[in-house]
């Protein structure tokens, strides 16, 4: 019944997310950005798109990573209207969104505590949509039950620490763990929270988490294959749920090589084309690849629906995949290796 | 006669040294290709990094402040030439070999190298028997955080890849890119051998060149001094002198 009431609070947020949804970049924009020889005409053809001139203060000659800071930029601001205009549930909803770039947040103010780093630049660099008060205070920890204790306790992933509070001095591995495990609390807590939520969301945010969990189980495996995290370690990464869980995710812990990866996961026909390798040698597409096309598939389906608020999770994620795509157009041309600049993910 | 056999043996040797010279020359230019193509590769697998992982996790500013060089070049003087015939003009020899070494090396290990007792190739494989190695370390500023190696010597020290700056469970491409960039590193080291050793066939032909002249012209001397004897006797008399000539008309 939420048709009923839905416009009553979210109506206006929704129509202002379906006109910045038509604004993403299409395919001509696309095919117009690939034709560029320089940065600067680059910077001349998005002009003519929603973006707009917001390279236009930037000296010349442009980098690639201004590009992508500016376009990010932009997507912050047009989140935060949303955010600021927003009343229960969707702003939890939207806080939601946002705990996932305080987790990144976190990880590079540690990172970069342990790597003897200037604060100030630290805080700089991090992600807008994920500041919360007390930041700064992350820099002078030591270990991760000083940290919660000091300062983390009074932010919003407070729960999602508790696997973590292991009195293990910080190292590198010990990030990559906990940045993994609190990950793993959030998308369980997120998709806990959709349940709850009325019908269409709950029913739309459970499919999308379910392929970020997988994807994230697939990737974990891979991408420590040949690396020193132990098998227990892998264990406790892995999110539980998703299609994977549990039956897949135990034939992945046992896993040693990608070939054994690829049987375990198989048996699951929409991943079957994940580890397909392709005919042709100008178009190879990574696994990684793959994974942003069947993302975007999933959050362009739900634009199809209305009065939900998976519209708002899909908006953020298809911005940022437009702008990893232009980010690999500027680079392709920046290096004159045009060969592979047909590899990004048309959206629309 | 014994002149014109030592000519023909130094063109001979000329000759030799002239299709080293070449072939040097053509192998460099290959080796220019490799390295170009194991650079794009890394800045493209790099830039493929930057797509998967996003573009705020692959900065400048996940860099180790304390990082340390942990490949080093060793610049030592090759034994096995004649290393004092070659010197240019500055006194400095060219003929040195560049070696690249991973894993940090202290004290004792060190002191080994200075006393000769272990040659620089034991640290890694390939290079030519060294001694008297004179250590000169180059930090790599350029993708400093993709020159790394694993420490497989002796002495069990874990040195830090720094691919692990930016997580432990980094996609594949930053590893490929790491590849290409120690691939390349080891390349350019190749590269400037090749060059120096150019350099010393360059001036080998010089040297000959020169030897070639001097025997020549010595050879000339000796023969037209014979010949001139032999003419001056008969043409005193009918070749004027110069002096005696009237130039005006």
């Amino acid at each position: 019944m939420e048709f009923l009431y839905f416009n009553v609070n979210d109506g206006f947020l929704e129509g202002i997310v379906r006109g910045y949804k038509s604004a993403i970049l299409n395919q001509t924009n696309y095919l117009n950005l690939t034709q560029c020889e320089t940065l600067e005409d680059l910077k001349l053809q998005l002009s003519a798109t929603d973006y707009g001139n917001f390279l236009s203060n930037e000296p010349s000659p442009l980098a690639t990573s201004t590009i992508a800071e500016k376009a990010t930029e932009k997507l912050v601001s047009e989140f935060k209207y949303v955010r600021s205009n927003a009343v229960e549930p969707l702003s939890t909803f939207l806080d939601y969104l946002t705990y996932a770039y305080m987790i990144d947040n976190v990880i590079l103010l540690i990172t970069g505590t342990l790597h003897e780093r200037d604060t100030h630049e630290l805080i700089e660099r991090c992600h807008p949509l994920g500041v919360f008060d007390s930041m700064a205070a992350l820099c002078v920890a030591t270990n991760v039950a000083e940290l919660y204790d000091t300062v983390l306790i009074e932010t919003p992933l407070a729960p999602y620490f508790k696997n973590c509070l292991s009195a293990n001095d910080l190292d590198e591995m010990n990030i990559e763990i906990i940045r993994n495990t609190l990950y793993k609390a959030y998308l369980e807590d997120f998709y806990r929270y959709c349940k709850q939520l009325d019908g269409t969301t709950g029913e739309i945010m459970s499919e999308i988490l379910e392929f970020e969990a997988d994807r994230r189980t697939i990737n974990i495996t891979i991408n420590s294959l040949n690396t020193e995290l132990s098998r227990d370690d892998r264990r406790k990464l892995f999110p539980a749920l998703g299609r994977l869980y549990p039956d897949v995710q135990d034939k992945l812990l046992r896993a040693d090589d990608a070939e054994q990866v690829k049987t375990a996961v198989e048996i699951w026909v929409e991943y079957r084309q994940f580890f397909e390798t392709s005919v042709t040698s100008a178009e190879t597409k990574t696994l990684e690849d793959r994974f942003f096309e069947y993302e975007v598939h999933l959050n362009k389906l739900t634009f199809q629906q209305q009065f939900h608020y998976a519209i708002f999770y899909a908006f953020l994620k298809l911005k940022e995949q437009e702008i990893r795509n232009v980010l690999w157009i500027a680079e392709c041309i920046s290096q004159g290796q045009k060969d592979r600049i047909n590899n990004y993910i048309p959206i629309f | 006669m014994n002149s014109s056999e030592k000519l023909t043996e130094i063109c001979e040797q000329l000759d030799t040294v002239v299709l080293e010279y070449l072939d040097l020359i053509s192998s460099y230019k290959e080796q220019w290709k490799r390295i170009s193509k194991e650079l794009e590769n890394g800045f493209l697998s790099l830039a493929h990094a930057k797509y998967a992982m996003g573009p705020s996790l692959l900065t400048q500013h996940q860099y180790d402040g304390r990082m340390k060089a942990d490949t080093r070049v060793i610049i030592s003087e090759n034994q096995g030439a004649k290393a004092n015939s070659f010197d240019n003009e500055l006194g400095q020899s060219n003929n040195c070999q560049l070696i690249l070494i991973s894993g940090i090396l202290d004290g004792p290990e060190l002191d080994m190298l200075f006393a000769g007792d272990i040659a620089a190739d034991t640290l890694e494989a390939g290079g030519l028997r060294q001694r008297n190695i004179k250590v000169s370390e180059k930090e790599n500023n350029i993708n400093m955080s993709e020159n790394l190696e694993k420490h497989n010597y002796t002495k069990k020290r874990s040195i830090k890849n720094p691919l692990n700056w930016f997580g432990i469970l980094v996609p594949s491409s930053l590893r490929e890119s790491q590849n290409s960039f120690k691939q390349g590193l080891q390349e350019m080291i190749n590269i400037i051998n090749m060059r120096t050793k150019i350099h010393v066939k360059g001036q080998e032909y010089k040297k000959l060149k020169v030897e070639k002249e001097l025997f020549l012209s010595s050879y000339h001397n000796i023969n037209n001094d014979a010949i001139d004897a032999a003419a001056t006797s008969k043409q005193e008399q009918v070749y004027p002198d110069a002096s005696d000539l009237d130039l005006d008309g």
